[in-house]
């Protein structure tokens, strides 16, 4: 169920580049279980203040984060919402963080699940 | 975590470097250390623009990796930053960026004088590839940086050779001759012929110096050397010492004061500076004058002469004592062979049975001290700034202001002329002599030092006794002879100071000019 969530071939790299040791991806997956929450706070609170700066620079840091874990459906999801603060033209930034929520939980409980081995 | 060697894009090891991490993204940061960390590098982290100035401004760092898209200050921001200072300007910036959406930034990146880029989600062979061929772009350049530094600073040694300078200090080429390389080599043979230049001119200039400062003190030595007889011949004519000393400091004043006059060498004198001239007038144009003058009508002039010597003696000991001059054993033993010579010259001439005249030997060495007061005063006091003329014109005027009136009030005035006898003759040769012989010192001291100065006393000596045959018939045992040839290997034993200034040497490289 996981694979659907979680591009395997990403994480696979990303151990790859910090050098192959689990318990540094651990490490890393640990962070993002903090860091995950709090930028989706952050979104939520610029988007409710119509503050697209702020909101596209944490769409940016949850997208890259997103890609680095191939979380690729929330990574996608967050891109999108980036490109349109860019253009300055944002349809509904709080039902667009809303379903980035969605995506955020799902990848989590993926990545919870997944292993490598 | 054991880590591996850190290894180049051909696969080759390579020296371990230091990085900089620069993103917000606390994940990023993370992975991006983990991942420099994995390729056997060093990493810090900087979590926005303003601590990765800071980093780099107090660390050396071999590249960066740096995030763009920061809040506050930006990538480009670090960018445009690290070109404004010197210390930053070399370190290779690899900027990471999401490349589908980013081309734009990349680009302006790059502009800004970022060394390459990386998008951000690399796989390890790239970041291996991007940050391997930065480094070893960095290592280049600062090589080249160092070796252009070395020739720059062999070009200066050879513009301070040019200069005349050959001092193997002046060149300053001792850390670049030890590196173990060609250009180190050259520089080695650069300062090693420089430095035996050096010496040879060094050697050459000491030997002159030598020979200059042996002339001055055999004129010195005559000169002085006459006033032992001709006081005596006064003395004879019916002169009295304090009369004779005010006609002789007179015209030895007139003499030189005029000269100091019709150069405009005239000074302005400090008081402290005027108080060295009565101090000096008080030691040689009264105390010496007036004990020459008072000593010469007991003792022989050739006697008198001999016991001038211990002026050597005594000069050197004074000098090594305060530091003023360097005491070597070779110098110290010149002074005794002097000093045997003359103990066997006063050892001929001391009579146990005549209390009077062995009384008027011991008071004649008041002599040889007042000029070794003399020698140390000039060498370690002088003003100078003051002509040789003005110097030795002002002492004698201040000492014949200081002794007229005590001969006025003694009875002791002597009026001369105006009808020109031998008196006046010899009065006025005197006082030609007293100024000269004071010029010559003057002179001596100034540039040879007071202890090779003092070893004028034997050419005093010398020309004492020769003088004292001449013009008294006064005649020397055998004896004191060998005394005389004693007191002249002592003289050559004793070196002039060594000057403390640089050799230049003049000499031209350029053929056209």
């Amino acid at each position: 169920m996981s694979d659907d969530v979680i591009d395997i071939e990403a994480l696979r790299r990303l151990l790859e580049v910090i050098g192959g040791d689990p318990e540094d991806l651990e490490e890393l997956l640990e962070e993002f279980e903090e860091v995950g929450p709090s930028t989706l706070k952050t979104m939520q609170d610029s988007a409710s203040a119509d503050d697209l700066d702020t909101l596209r620079i944490s769409s940016h840091g949850l997208k890259s984060n997103a890609r680095d874990f191939g979380a690729t459906a929330l990574a996608t999801a967050c891109e999108d919402l980036e490109h349109a603060c860019k253009a300055g033209e944002v349809e509904d930034p709080v039902a667009q963080v809303q379903a980035i929520s969605v995506e955020l939980d799902r990848a989590r409980a993926a990545l919870k699940a997944v292993s490598l081995s | 975590m054991n880590k591996p060697a850190a290894l180049d894009m051909t696969g080759q090891q390579v020296t371990s470097a230091h990085i900089l991490v620069v993103d917000d993204n606390g994940i990023n940061r993370k992975k991006m250390r983990m991942a420099v960390e994995n390729l056997g590098h060093t990493a810090d982290v900087a979590k926005n623009g303003l601590e990765a100035l800071n980093a780099l401004k107090s660390q050396s760092f071999d590249a960066v990796l740096l995030d763009i898209l920061m809040p506050e200050m930006d990538g480009f921001d670090v960018l445009s930053e690290m070109k404004q200072h010197e210390r930053m300007r070399d370190v290779p910036v690899i900027v990471i960026s999401a490349l589908d959406d980013e081309t734009e930034s990349v680009v302006k990146a790059i502009e800004l004088g970022a060394e390459d880029f990386l998008p951000k989600s690399f796989d390890p062979v790239l970041l291996r590839a991007r940050l391997g061929a930065s480094l070893s772009k960095k290592r280049f350049r600062d090589q080249e940086r160092e070796y252009f530094g070395r020739i720059e600073r062999l070009t200066e040694a050879a513009e301070v050779l040019e200069g005349g300078r050959f001092n193997p200090e002046s060149l300053d080429l001792d850390d670049l001759a030890n590196k173990d390389d060609p250009l180190g080599r050259l520089a080695a043979v650069f300062r090693g012929m420089a430095a035996e230049i050096y010496e040879r001119e060094l050697k050459l200039k000491k030997m002159i110096l030598t020979l200059q400062g042996s002339f001055l003190v055999l004129a010195v030595g005559l000169v002085w050397g006459l006033t032992p007889a001709l006081s005596r011949m006064a003395s004879g004519l019916g002169s009295n010492p304090l009369g004779l000393a005010i006609w002789v400091n007179a015209l030895a004043a007139i003499f030189c004061l005029g000269i100091a006059a019709y150069r405009r060498k005239l000074p302005r004198l400090k008081r402290s500076e005027f108080m060295f001239y009565v101090y000096w007038a008080i030691i040689a144009g009264i105390l010496q004058r007036m004990t020459t003058f008072v000593v010469t009508e007991h003792v022989e002039a050739a006697m008198l002469s001999l016991i001038v010597t211990l002026q050597g003696f005594m000069v050197f000991a004074f000098a090594a004592v305060t530091g003023m001059e360097r005491a070597s054993p070779r110098r110290l033993l010149g002074l005794f062979v002097g000093l045997a010579g003359v103990s066997l010259v006063l050892f001929t001439r001391f009579d146990l049975s005549d209390g009077a005249q062995n009384a008027w030997l011991l008071f004649a060495m008041a002599l040889p001290l007042l000029f070794a007061v003399e020698a140390l005063v000039l060498a370690g006091k002088r003003p100078e700034h003051v002509d040789i003329f003005a110097s030795v014109g002002l002492m004698m005027a201040l000492s014949t202001a200081m002794l007229a009136p005590w001969a006025y009030f003694s009875g002791d005035l002597m009026t001369l002329g105006p009808s020109i006898g031998r008196l006046e003759i010899l009065v006025l040769l005197m006082g030609i002599v007293g100024a000269s012989s004071l010029l010559l010192a003057f002179h001596l001291i100034a540039t040879a030092g007071a202890v090779f100065y003092s070893q004028s006393a034997y050419a005093m000596t010398i020309a004492g006794v020769v003088w004292g045959m001449l013009l008294l018939n006064e005649e020397l045992s055998p004896l004191a002879w060998i005394a005389f040839a004693i007191i002249i290997i002592g003289m050559y034993l004793v070196e002039p100071k060594s000057s403390d200034e640089e050799l230049v040497i003049k000499r031209n490289f350029n053929s056209e000019s």
